[in-house]
């Protein structure tokens, strides 16, 4: 399980550096109002990382199931709280969700390369 | 928004995110059963699976979330309203 426990601590690492970049980068290019949204996408997709996580840890624990909609619905409730708000936006906030797989990307092409 | 255009965003919005939730639900099922069948084989293996498992289900998982993000629009934020 180590393997396991540091391949999530360098995901979550990413995330947060990738997602701290892209916030100071957005506020710069674009406004404060469409980093905050993507800030908010970023939160979101931690959160839905973090719930994907525990799901797979309790894989084998008999009565626990895999999927369920509370992951997809904290996506949707994201997306409605980003169109209904009127302040925030909806792509940055897609955008800001999607960093979770950013991250897996990069983490994935560093342990490729790692091991060449 | 009129009400042909109304009626066809909701059938799309559910069709949308329906469509989109079987595959991934299929392949999320036979990758889970499969790392619990090799978690089984071998535990010493257990991190390593568990590791695969996760970032392949998160990728699987962003299709459902594609179609659920078609859907969302096409009702809270429908293009074509006139």
């Amino acid at each position: 399980m180590a393997d396991y426990h540091a391949l999530r601590r360098r995901i979550y690492l990413t995330v947060v550096v990738i997602a701290a970049f892209a916030f100071v980068v957005i506020g710069f290019a674009y406004s404060l109002n469409t980093a905050l949204s993507y800030l908010l996408g970023a939160g979101g997709g931690l959160l839905y990382f973090r719930m994907l996580d525990r799901s797979i840890q309790s894989i084998g624990d008999g009565d626990r199931r895999l999927g369920g909609p509370a992951r997809v619905g904290l996506f949707a409730v994201l997306m409605v709280m980003a169109i209904k708000s009127g302040s925030l936006e909806i792509l940055p906030t897609f955008f800001g969700f999607l960093t979770i797989k950013a991250a897996i990307l990069v983490d994935t092409l560093r342990t490729l390369f790692g091991d060449v | 928004m009129n009400d042909i255009t109304a009626a066809a965003s909701v059938i799309a919005a559910a069709l949308a995110v329906g469509l989109a939730a079987i595959g991934p639900g299929i392949g999320q099922g036979n990758a889970a059963s499969k790392a619990a069948e090799g978690i089984a084989r071998q535990p010493e293996a257990e991190g390593k699976i568990r590791g695969t498992l996760l970032l392949s289900l998160a990728f699987m998982e962003s299709l459902t979330i594609y179609g659920l993000l078609v859907s969302i629009v096409l009702l809270f934020a429908n293009p074509f309203r006139g």
